[in-house]
């Protein structure tokens, strides 16, 4: 925190190389949530760089009362939630089957060898489908989903990012979870029906 | 620098669990690719003049310079650049309305289309048109556009032709009248048998003469045939032009020159089209008696294919009612005066601007095509009706395909709402229709896109309608 803080400091006073370090530090990061956010590479890219630029404008205005990564995780939020808006939503849905169906192939090296070609099709289908109907529910709901689920944010900090009380986290994650619930259920008993 | 990856706890719900594996899938696909360059973009990007700054939209005491505008590159963000595209279209759009009340310059409405602006108004796509519309929702009437102005533009200039045609017809009649005064009926016939030269009748696309052949049972000439048959002339431009022949009223014969100036000056005023409107119709089909014999009791004029000839079917039966009932006004009144004469220059530029109904530049002897043309003017109310499509005919035309729909719900025991989104031609025919939603890929949801496919909506005017509908599968 020191270090970001030294960092912010110089960047502040013009130094572009403190800001530099920042971004490579927390560039991971930040593209994994807008990745999760976005479900799309392409997105996600545009989220992480168009967040540093916007952190770099705002810079002033953060005042080290919160961590510089959850400040960071509020600008991804929004502005991949605007990313999200601006969307339609069959190309998100398209783009998250996708990139599913291609992160579920055999890792090089990995643990998962030895599965069979038929069990990673499966395998595939299912993130497939998971990532689809996550895609389905509203930004919103989909955000705080993945910031409860996937980044494993406690509601506090959850509720800090996108700016609600904490009870509306709770309510939000539990609503995402039962309607994606729902939705895999269903596409589950249409997937046996069609079979 | 390495990443600082938060730390994972086991996700306790099973549906975290699904949702962690599908996302590690996701972040598997994000380890291949190459990140090397990422911040050197953003650094790239900040550099630019754009972002020069740290802090600058911070506001005062931030260090850096005056806040910029964001750089309008990144579709779907708040700075994406759209707003400015919406802004351009809109102040092109603002630009050429002001442009079509002025109708100024033609030139200028080139000019503007040719700007990026122009460009990007005749480009973008009407609201109510090309945005998906909601389920059933209808088209909004179009706003004027460029082509309205060309028209009022086209309509000016015709409007001038004729006017000027109108004047050379009334140059034209002077000089006939001084001509043959004094004399015989018979002789003055005779020169209206010859087709008139000038610009008059080339102008309008008149006809070119009476006809010589009396009409059977036609007696003799009387002495204002003169007149008669200079109005019938112009009653056949006009009447040729507008589908219409010459009002009934105007059938009343004066039985001389002076009865006929004292009549027409006494018409002056009077509309004549609506009466040739209304004669229109009866000239469909063999003359009546009554019409082809005013009440003067005096025939005249020429027989065969007359001038104002509109419905005679069988040549043969001779003059039909606008070829043997002058019109009480003298000739060249009708173009020359502000009452009638406005009605004949509307008739004759509505004759020539009408694609439909061209005014035909008939030859002597020719037979008219009057009854077709009628028969178009009658077909048009019916096209008319089929200018939009209203909610019933949309709702009749789903309600034809319900028991396809019902057929699906069957054959895949399924029960909900499956929308489809479908998009309807002009021609009334579904062009695509796909289930959008959870049943996107379901065989329910391709189930009911097949049967909406089916579907036959009445005829429209305009461009393709896009609807999303909602089918209630339900037992």
């Amino acid at each position: 925190m020191s270090d970001d803080a030294e960092l912010i400091a110089s960047a502040l006073r013009g130094e572009k190389r403190a800001f530099a370090d920042l971004v490579r530090k927390y560039q991971r990061r930040v593209y994994a949530t807008a990745l999760h956010i976005t479900a799309s590479h392409s997105d996600a890219d545009d989220v992480a760089q168009e967040t540093f630029v916007k952190a770099y404008r705002h810079l002033a205005s953060f005042d080290g009362r919160s961590d510089l990564f959850t400040w960071l995780y509020r600008i991804t939020v929004n502005t991949a939630l605007n990313q999200l808006r601006g969307q339609k939503r069959t190309d998100r849905l398209s783009r998250a089957g996708e990139e599913a169906a291609s992160g579920a192939r055999p890792e090089r090296g990995g643990g998962d060898r030895e599965r069979t070609p038929g069990e990673w099709l499966e395998l595939s289908e299912r993130f497939r489908r998971v990532l689809t109907e996550i895609a389905e529910l509203s930004p919103v709901l989909r955000v705080t989903l993945v910031l409860a689920t996937v980044e494993q944010l406690p509601y506090k900090q959850i509720a800090e990012i996108m700016e609600v009380p904490e009870g509306t986290v709770a309510w939000r994650v539990n609503e995402a979870r039962k309607q994606l619930r729902d939705r895999l259920k269903e596409t589950s008993h249409e997937g046996e029906e069609s079979l | 620098m390495p990443p600082e990856d938060p730390p994972a706890k086991p996700p306790v719900n099973p549906i975290d669990r699904d949702i962690a594996d599908a996302f590690a899938a996701l972040d598997r696909t994000a380890q291949d690719r190459p990140r090397d360059d990422f911040s050197a973009r953003v650094m790239a990007r900040i550099s630019d003049g754009a972002d020069a700054g740290a802090g600058a939209g911070a506001g005062a005491g931030a260090g850096a310079g005056a806040e910029k505008p964001p750089r309008p590159a990144r579709a779907g963000a708040d700075d994406s650049g759209l707003h400015d595209i919406v802004a351009l279209a809109s102040q092109a759009k603002r630009r050429l309305s002001e442009r079509d009340q002025s109708e100024s310059d033609a030139g200028e409405s080139v000019m503007l289309a040719a700007a990026p602006g122009g460009l990007r108004a005749v480009m973008l796509p009407e609201a109510g048109r090309s945005a998906p519309a909601p389920a059933q929702e209808l088209r909004v009437p179009r706003e004027p556009t460029r082509t309205d102005s060309r028209s009022s533009l086209a309509y000016w200039l015709l409007g001038s032709v004729a006017t000027v045609a109108a004047a050379a017809a009334v140059a034209v009649f002077v000089f006939g009248i001084g001509r043959h005064k004094g004399r015989e009926p018979g002789r003055e016939l005779a020169r209206v048998e010859t087709p008139p030269t000038g610009g008059a009748a080339a102008a309008t696309g008149g006809l070119a003469a009476a006809p010589a052949a009396p009409a059977p049972g036609a007696t003799a000439a009387p002495s204002g045939a003169l007149a008669e048959a200079d109005r019938l002339e112009r009653d056949e431009r006009a009447g040729a032009a507008g589908d219409e022949g010459a009002s009934a009223a105007q059938r009343v014969r004066p039985a001389s020159r002076a009865e006929v100036r004292q009549e027409g000056a006494r018409e002056r005023g009077a509309e004549p089209g609506k009466h040739r409107r209304d004669d229109a119709k009866r000239t469909i089909g063999a003359p009546s008696p009554e019409a082809a014999r005013p009440p003067g009791g005096e025939a005249e004029g020429p027989a065969g294919p007359a001038p104002g000839a509109h419905g005679g079917a069988d040549p043969s039966a001779g003059a039909s009612p606008g070829a043997t009932d002058p019109g009480e006004k003298p000739a060249g009144e009708g173009a020359g005066k502000s009452g009638g004469g406005d009605v004949n220059l509307e008739d004759m530029i509505d004759s020539v601007a009408d694609e439909d109904e061209p005014a035909p530049a008939r030859k002597p002897g020719e037979q008219p095509k009057q009854a077709e043309h009628v028969g178009k003017k009658k077909e048009e109310p019916a096209k008319a009706e089929k200018k939009e499509l209203d909610r019933r005919e949309v709702s009749r035309a789903l309600e034809d395909i319900r028991g396809q729909v019902q057929s699906c719900r069957d054959a895949e025991q399924f029960t909900g709402t499956v929308t489809v989104r479908f998009a309807v031609a002009p021609s009334g025919q579904v062009t695509s229709a796909a289930a959008t939603g959870a049943h996107s890929r379901s065989r329910t949801g391709a189930c009911v896109a097949r049967a909406v496919r089916q579907a036959r909506f009445p005829a429209f005017d305009g461009v393709p309608i896009s609807f999303t509908y909602p089918f209630l599968l339900s037992r």
